[in-house]
């Protein structure tokens, strides 16, 4: 059409062609306007047909249509809604709706303002109310519409919403009966879950304290199965500390042993820290902490809590335990203290009856286990010392023998007590004192028996008869012993040695103070006999020297016999005094060196003038290896002097050899002297070297001499350590030959 | 000359010394026991004493010590003359505090040099 206006601005200047174009196309165009046309028509029937139908749902709609005009008055209304409102359609046009409302009204002023001011659509609710007074609830939906003219106005849907707001009251109503209820249920559920929570705690506490109790009994069982094998203290506590512990157990345990005086034994612990090293260490040396000392002086049971660590600020023990609380009593058992033990325990079980008890029942069993170990102990001490006893008794020398002191019968006996007397054991104990004992008879044995129960024990001397019917003397100490019964415990020791032993004891003591009585006797002898010589030699002396004027001739031979016999007397009590000497032990040997060949020579010088005059020559052979000996040079003089003049002596009648002779034998100095004179028989031989035995009554007339010379002679070689022997032929003469240590000792005398 | 204490108890052995004595040209006094001697001693000094050990009373030693103690004591020589022979009795006697000692028997040669010594 735009180009067809266009064309026709421009239709001066078409051409012929484009008139006809032109008509054409106003032709098809009229053709077209004529269907257009029909259309129309059949287009307004149809609006028509739709407006009757429309009018019809509009009326007949389930909701009321209101249009309102901006001051809420009403300028349409449907059916359904004057139904609503009660009234005459007609009657409600120009009608303000706030007529109908019930109670406030501004909602419904509002909302209209609201639509109109902000041409929005817009919801509210109110309550209306219709000509009978029935009161509901009713929602307005209004939309703000132009009129044809292009007035503004507000199309509204009301629905009545009673139901909907009944129902809407009554979920309210539920929902906050509901919420009550809720909120009652809440609070009772928080409550009931706080005492569930409460109950768990409690429970799990219980169940805590049972699962440690459970631990505890198993800990306590096992200490008792360890107290039926254990036999050790110190490993029965070790072990107790470690059983108490493990499997959660006590927090910790340890155990002190005591002895007499609380004296420390041994520490066990299980579970402790360091500090109970230290502690231990303490102990050891006395220093127990101050509730352990309270526990063992006073046996009360000592509860570790707060109270207790608050009054016991200066125990280690206590002070070593930080936290925890802990159980202390003292291991005892009929009054006899072994030591302590302390656990360590939770502290909210510290007061916990359970678990006192079950400590309790720890402290009894171990205490009663320490005693029973202890007993075991004793006993099998008790038995050792019994087998020991026994083996002591059967090693017995002596015979030892228990007896009935009333039937004195022998009840028991050691092996040696039936052999010592040559019967089996069963022979002998079916004896009776009076069958091994010739002398004890029963009234002795009586009476005895008595005494010994007056005074425990006694010691007798008596016989005990063998079975082939010798008998021997015997010492029998017998002791009274009350045990059950009484017995009676006797040691016999076969005395047959030490009486033999005892009789040469008695007779060498006599022996021993005769030989010293005779010294004396003989040293005094000698020493009273000295004054009258005096006075015989000297004044014969005097005689001889003429101070008392001339003698003559025979008065000067009685005077020089006088003299000569005096001198021999002399002799004779000096060798006497040297004899009684050497037997009394008196002699002291001075040790010194001794050239032999020069001793020899002197001691020949002494008997050369009397060899002389007998015509008796003398003869020396030295071994030239025997030089010094160490001997007393006095004594060994004296020896050679006696042996010499014996020889030259005995070897008259005239013209005999003295033959001197030494050699050296081993660590000995041999030296002999010989002579060619009378000679010894055989039978005196055994005489030659006791005191005052010359070998005939007449010999000392005879030949002189005292009789003792070889006597001393002997004597002073064994002082020596040496030997003296004699060897001759009768008639033919006697060789003397002595041997002395190279280096003698010095003899202990008494 | 010399004036001699002879202390002893045996008469005849006292007849024997004093002749000794007299002999000699000395001057001999008697005490036939050790209260006699010590009394003796008290009057007079004496230039020697010759006693025996075994004598009544008081034996030769004490008498000696006795004696020696005195004033005028301290340097008279004694002589112990005794029977008391055996082997060590020498010794004993001289540390005792004697001058010198003659057993008995005594040899009138012996007795006689021993007392020359004393001569001054």
């Amino acid at each position: 059409m735009k180009e067809v206006k266009g064309k026709t601005t421009d239709l001066k200047k078409l051409s012929s062609g484009d008139v006809q174009s032109l008509v054409h196309e106003l032709e098809v165009h009229q053709i077209e306007l004529e269907m257009q046309n029909e259309e129309l028509r059949r287009v307004q029937h149809e609006l028509e047909e739709a407006r009757n139908r429309y009018s019809d749902l509009y009326d007949f709609a389930p909701i009321g249509y209101f249009t309102f005009d901006k001051n809420g008055s009403i300028l349409e209304v449907n059916l359904t809604g004057a139904k609503k409102l009660g009234r005459e359609r007609g009657n409600l046009i120009k009608k303000p709706f706030s007529l109908y409302i019930h109670g406030n009204k501004d909602i419904f002023s509002s909302h209209i303002r609201e639509v109109f001011n902000t041409e929005t659509q817009m919801i509210c609710e109110l309550r209306l109310v219709d000509n009978k007074g029935n009161i509901y609830d009713a929602q307005l939906e209004s939309m703000p519409v132009h009129d044809s003219d292009g007035n503004l106005l507000a199309r509204t849907a009301m629905s009545d919403i009673t139901g909907r707001k009944r129902v809407e009251e009554m979920l309210r109503k539920v929902l906050d009966e509901l919420e009550i209820r809720v909120k009652e249920r809440t609070a009772e559920l928080v409550e009931a879950n706080m005492a569930l929570q409460a109950e768990i705690k409690e429970r799990k506490r219980a169940e805590t304290r049972i699962q440690h109790l459970n631990n505890m009994l198993g800990a306590i069982r096992n200490v008792n199965q360890l107290i039926t094998r254990e036999k050790d203290k110190e490993r029965l506590v070790q072990e107790s500390c470690i059983l108490l512990v493990e499997n959660r157990g006590w927090q910790l345990a340890w155990i002190l042993l005591v002895g007499k005086d609380q004296r420390y034994i041994t520490a066990a612990s299980a579970g402790a820290d360091e500090q109970f090293l230290f502690l231990v260490e303490q102990m050891k040396r006395g220093n127990y902490p101050r509730c352990v000392r309270d526990t063992l002086i006073q046996g009360q049971p000592f509860i570790v809590c707060d109270d207790v660590r608050k009054q016991h600020k200066d125990c280690v023990l206590i002070n070593c335990l930080a936290g925890e609380g802990a159980f202390t009593a003292r291991l005892e058992h009929e009054g006899k203290v072994y030591g302590t033990i302390t656990v360590g325990v939770l502290p909210e079980l510290v007061l916990d009856r359970e678990e006192q008890s079950l400590f309790q029942e720890l402290v009894t069993d171990l205490s009663y286990a320490l005693a029973g170990i202890e007993s075991e102990k004793e006993r099998q001490r008790a038995e050792d010392s019994l087998k020991l006893f026994r083996s002591l008794i059967e090693q017995s020398n002596d015979a030892i023998e228990v007896i009935n002191p009333e039937t004195g019968c022998l009840l028991d006996a050691n092996e040696r007590a039936f052999t010592n007397l040559g019967y089996t054991r069963e022979e002998f104990l079916s004896l009776k004192v009076s069958d091994i004992d010739p002398i004890v008879d029963e009234s002795m044995f009586s009476k005895i028996v008595e005494k010994v129960r007056k005074s425990g024990s006694t010691t007798i001397e008596t016989r005990h008869l063998r079975k082939d019917g010798s008998n021997f003397p015997v010492e029998v100490n017998i002791k009274y012993v009350c045990l059950d019964r009484d017995y009676l415990v006797t040691v016999a020791r076969d005395i047959t040695e030490r009486k033999r032993a005892e009789e040469i004891q008695r007779e060498n003591e006599y022996l021993t103070y005769a030989s010293k009585v005779k010294s004396d006797f003989l040293a005094n002898m000698s020493h009273e006999l000295r004054s009258p010589l005096n006075a015989v030699i000297g004044f014969s002396e005097l005689l001889k020297m003429k101070t008392a004027g001339e003698l003559n001739e025979k008065q000067q031979q009685y005077v020089s016999d006088i003299l000569t016999s005096g001198k021999h007397l002399l002799y004779l009590i000096n060798d006497i005094l040297d004899l009684s000497k050497v037997e009394a032990g008196k002699i002291d040997l001075v040790i010194e060196k001794v050239h032999v060949p020069q001793a020899i020579n002197e001691g020949l010088t002494l008997v050369k003038e009397n060899a002389m005059k007998d015509k008796i020559s003398l003869k020396v052979e030295l071994d030239h290896e025997l030089g010094f000996v160490e001997v007393d040079k006095h004594r060994l003089k004296q020896i050679l002097f006696n042996l010499l003049s014996n020889a030259v002596k005995f070897s008259k009648p005239e013209g005999g050899t003295v033959t001197v002779k030494t050699r050296k034998e081993g660590d000995m100095a041999q030296i002999s002297v010989s002579d060619t004179g009378i000679g010894i028989r055989e039978e005196d031989m055994g005489k030659l070297f006791k005191e005052f035995e010359q070998i005939s009554a007449g010999t000392t007339k005879k030949y002189g001499g005292t009789g003792l010379g070889l006597s001393i002679s002997k004597k002073l070689v064994e002082l020596h350590g040496g030997t003296i022997m004699a060897e001759s032929e009768f008639g033919r003469g006697s060789t003397f030959t002595f041997l002395l240590p190279l280096k003698a000792r010095k003899e202990e005398n008494e | 000359m010399k004036k001699i204490l002879v202390v002893e108890d045996d008469p005849i052995n006292m007849r024997l010394i004093c002749e000794i004595l007299s002999v000699k040209g000395f001057t001999a006094d008697e005490a036939e026991d050790g209260k006699i001697a010590v009394r003796k001693a008290e009057k007079e000094i004496y230039d020697l004493l010759l006693i025996d050990i075994g004598i009544p009373h008081i034996d030769g030693v004490e008498v000696m010590k006795i004696i020696r103690s005195k004033p005028g004591y301290e340097n008279v020589p004694a002589i112990a003359v005794t029977s008391y022979a055996m082997k060590g009795d020498r010794e004993t006697f001289l540390e005792a505090g004697f001058d010198d000692y003659i057993s008995k028997p005594i040899e009138v040669a012996d007795f006689i040099n021993r007392l020359e010594r004393y001569r001054k």
